[in-house]
């Protein structure tokens, strides 16, 4: 850069230009690392798919956003303990029903004096792990169930299909009350009454998948290696069901929050004084008029996770889908 | 090395069953290529399948390369007999790279030297190390069906069946493909059954040709009798006929 | 075969680019500059390969191009009318009435949950609102029967997925020659067909385009058959027009690449030890157009 003889260069601005350039190039040589058409080695081919997923995930803003809520999530959730202001379940009566905007509570206090901030952290460890351990459960079940009916066909085909469509003729909150009745209330029961309710999806959509799949040329080719069945179906079926069962997963995961709410707000979920928030919303009810902020709050958290996995679902749907060639 | 003896192939079809294949009987020696020509609906795509152990066998008998075909099959046949796809969009896995699309034959035929044999296998293709970790959307329709050769003879079959392969390319990577063949024919004195619905393409590769119609063989020919249009059966005459393209004077039939 | 064409050519495209831009933003120069022209009733075809552009030619002169298509032109003409200049609905009416278009498979062409008649009493009844249905079901069975299809009356209440694919094809051209429209694009319409059905199809549309004087641009990987059906021959590489000629002339082409297709073809008599394999030449790129002759 030509520099009049006159003025003296300030220091720094070459060090920055030179550092700035330096890590663009670093930035550009990685970039292209990641997207070149010739991969040098398995691990270079798949983070290159990955990279270029993201990047087609990411030019989606609302996509983007419920993947930001639902970092905040899983960060609250992780640094609970940390994070909160106060303890959830101590109950300051002289500081009850405070509204939202108080020094000391930001999101106010309940009617036992219970700051809602805190609450609304460690209840979101408690609507996390629901949430991902139904979908660990089901997930799995409703994929070997699917997978195996397509593949094989026939009366396996027939019969497994019938014991889907019994599960599926089940509804999730009679089934709740019914488990929470016979072996009482509690977040366990909860996730096994949802879980036996939502598998019946999956099995489906797996099968559609395989029966997509399974008079492919590539099943024949493998068939005339001498692949074994179990070969063909978990090394060459199950990859390529995944990506539609992790979509509808992650929508799911909206509906299994709200569904764990639900039960929350009817008394079959977890207990008090545990901070779950369909519960917070539920005793909230008798001070909705005068302090309004006791169950919205946690209703407004429940609505903003739920979107986050709606968005993060479609965002998912559209990187996933097929005609990008993945 | 292969010999088919009124060869039949019934499937169950929504109503009844249906014979895709009656009768049908040809030899092909060691190291010859045969073709199989005739239109969609055919059967020839079907005596394909049932030569590979695809389709059952329901009538006649069949051996190839020393196997019978109908019964159950040793693992050697595997290592034996290989097929080309004719849809190159869809004979590869779609989240396989293309080093694990031939590492698989080998990982389940139990060899070694996995990496060497899928280097030079890419190599004999023509297809450089460039191409090795790609996935199938990454390749173009030529390039799949090469990779898709490349898997059929990395475990160095005798025989190999090709169902249509380069029908869905354009003009001028069929040609590629073609000339490729033809190189790998004679360098391994493999013994080709070539199935294909252009007389041309069939005429390239193989010295015999069998017209097939409904099931049925209605013609065999050496391709010398074909390019001399000494031809008996009048189903082969107007296929050849075909092949000069367009005639304004034509009736339609 | 043709008769006395009109002085005044039924299109004419003049420097037609089509761009796309991609998701990252990037534009691809799908069509760079194209020029053909159409006389009245005369069959030209377009060869190419896939990706040369041939059949977004095609939909550029209909208007069926995806909205995030870029078109421009110096000229696109037909029947002496601007087609850029008009308005959308205009342009819309014009192709309705006077173009058709039959693409490669009836399967998908074809409405899936209609029956064939309905589907072509839809058709004719855009051309006469005014004929009540019984005109229109006589017009069907005619239709149908001039494509000699033998049971008109019973295919005309058949679904498109049982028919096949040569009767399909058929139906399609009933479908979109019978009002005599003045230009018919046909984009690969017996790819998908065994030989001796395409020859039968190729016969039916040879009729039924001489019967009613259509234009007809023929758009087709297949050179050998390009050059046996039509009267004029434009060879499409990487979106240009390398070479235009009259197809009795193809066989003693100019151009490297046209002469390098019509070698890649195996002979059935005689084929050579090795076919000769096409290299591209960058040059071809970026060429002036041959000129149409």
């Amino acid at each position: 850069m030509h520099r009049p003889a006159a003025s003296v260069p300030p220091l720094h601005d070459d060090d920055r230009d030179d550092d700035d350039r330096a890590s663009t190039t670093r930035r550009r040589r990685c970039r292209d690392w990641l997207l070149t058409d010739s991969p040098t080695s398995r691990a270079q081919a798949v983070l290159g798919s990955a990279y270029r997923r993201w990047t087609r995930f990411a030019s989606n803003p609302l996509s983007m956003f419920g993947l930001g809520i639902l970092v905040l999530l899983v960060v609250a959730a992780a640094l609970g303990p940390l994070v909160a202001p106060h303890d959830p379940l101590q109950q300051v009566l002289p500081e009850r029903l405070m509204p939202p905007g108080s020094p000391s509570h930001w999101f106010g206090t309940d009617q036992l004096g219970r700051d809602i901030l805190s609450r609304l952290i460690y209840g979101s460890r408690l609507t996390l792990s629901i949430a991902i351990l139904v979908v660990v459960i089901v997930v799995p079940i409703g994929l070997l169930i699917g997978t195996v009916a397509g593949f094989f066909g026939g009366w396996t085909d027939v019969v497994l299909m019938r014991v889907t469509d019994i599960a599926l003729a089940f509804p999730k909150i009679v089934l709740a009350l019914a488990f929470a009745a016979a072996l009482g209330p509690g977040v366990i029961n909860a996730v096994v009454a949802i879980s036996i309710t939502a598998w019946p999806a999956y099995a489906r959509l797996a099968r559609a998948e395989t029966l997509r799949y399974v008079n492919a040329d590539f099943i024949h080719a493998a068939r005339l290696q001498g692949a074994s069945r179990p070969r063909l179906l978990l090394r060459y079926i199950v990859p390529l069901c995944a990506s539609s069962v992790v979509v509808r997963a992650t929508l799911d995961m909206a509906g299994i929050v709200l569904t764990v709410a639900g039960l929350g707000f009817l008394g079959l979920g977890a207990q008090p004084p545990s901070p779950e928030w369909g519960y917070m919303v539920a005793s909230g009810r008798n001070v909705l008029l005068d302090a309004w902020w006791v169950a919205t709050i946690p209703g407004i958290a429940i609505l903003l996770v739920s979107l986050a996995f709606n968005l993060l679902g479609d965002g998912l749907r559209d990187v996933f889908d097929p005609r990008h060639g993945d | 090395m292969i010999d088919v003896h009124a060869l039949g192939v019934r499937f169950a079809a929504r109503h009844g069953e249906i014979d895709a294949v009656r009768g049908v009987s040809f030899q092909v020696d060691a190291g010859g290529a045969f073709g199989l020509v005739g239109e969609s609906g055919s059967g020839k795509t079907t005596v394909l399948r049932a030569l590979c152990g695809l389709a059952p066998v329901s009538a006649g008998h069949a051996t190839v390369g020393g196997h019978t075909l109908g019964g159950p099959l040793a693992r050697a046949f595997r290592c034996d007999v290989q097929m080309v796809f004719q849809d190159p969009y869809g004979s590869l896995h779609p989240r396989f790279t293309v080093d694990r699309t031939l590492r698989e034959p080998l990982d389940i035929a139990g060899s070694d030297r996995h990496d060497e044999r899928i280097v030079a296998a890419l190599r004999e293709v023509g297809l450089g190390p460039a191409f090795r970790f790609r996935y199938p959307h990454q390749l173009s329709g030529g390039q799949r069906q090469r990779v898709a050769i490349a898997r059929a003879l990395i475990v160095e079959p005798r025989v190999l069946l090709l169902d249509e392969p380069t029908s869905a390319l354009d003009v001028s990577v069929q040609a590629e493909i073609l000339n490729l063949l033809r190189r790998l024919h004679r360098e391994r004195n493999l013994t080709i059954v070539l199935v294909s619905h252009n007389l041309a393409v069939v005429g390239f590769l193989c010295s015999r040709v069998a017209v097939m119609r409904n099931g049925a063989i209605v013609e065999h020919a050496d391709i010398a009798a074909i390019r001399a249009r000494r031809v008996e059966h009048d189903y082969t005459r107007q296929m050849l006929d075909a092949t000069d393209g367009y005639r304004r004077t034509i009736a339609p039939v | 075969m043709t008769t006395t064409p009109n002085d005044a050519p039924l299109c004419e495209i003049d420097g037609l680019r089509v761009t796309f831009r991609g998701a990252d933003g990037r534009d691809t120069q799908a069509v760079r500059g194209l020029s053909l022209t159409l006389a009245h009733g005369e069959r030209l075809g377009i060869v190419g390969e896939s990706g040369s552009g041939k059949s977004l030619t095609a939909r550029a002169l209909l208007g069926l191009l995806p909205p995030n298509a870029h078109v421009s032109a110096n000229a696109l003409r037909f029947e002496g009318r601007d087609l850029l200049a008009m308005s959308a609905r205009e342009r819309r009416s014009l192709c309705g009435r006077q173009m058709g278009m039959i693409l490669q498979d009836p399967k998908y062409s074809l409405n899936p949950v209609m029956t064939v008649g309905q589907q072509m009493r839809e058709a004719f009844r855009l051309q006469n609102p005014r004929a009540g249905r019984r005109e229109l079901r006589e017009r069907v069975v005619e239709a149908l029967a001039d494509v000699q299809i033998r049971e008109p009356a019973r295919v005309a209440d058949a679904y498109p997925h049982e028919l096949s694919g040569g009767m399909g094809q058929r139906v399609m051209i009933a479908m979109m020659v019978s009002n005599g429209p003045r230009l018919l694009v046909a984009d690969e319409p017996t790819s998908a067909l065994d030989v001796l059905v395409s020859m039968q199809v190729l016969g039916v549309l040879d009729r039924m385009i001489a019967k009613h004087d259509t234009g007809l641009v023929f758009i087709s990987h297949d050179l050998p058959l390009v050059m046996s059906f039509c009267d004029r021959v434009v060879v499409m590489y990487a979106g240009r027009a390398v070479e235009t000629c009259a197809a009795r002339d193809l066989a003693h082409a100019q151009h490297p690449y046209t002469r390098a297709l019509l070698a890649a073809s195996p002979p059935l008599a005689d084929p050579p030890e090795l076919l000769p394999v096409l290299t591209r030449d960058p040059a071809w790129l970026d060429e002036p157009e041959g000129a149409p002759r």
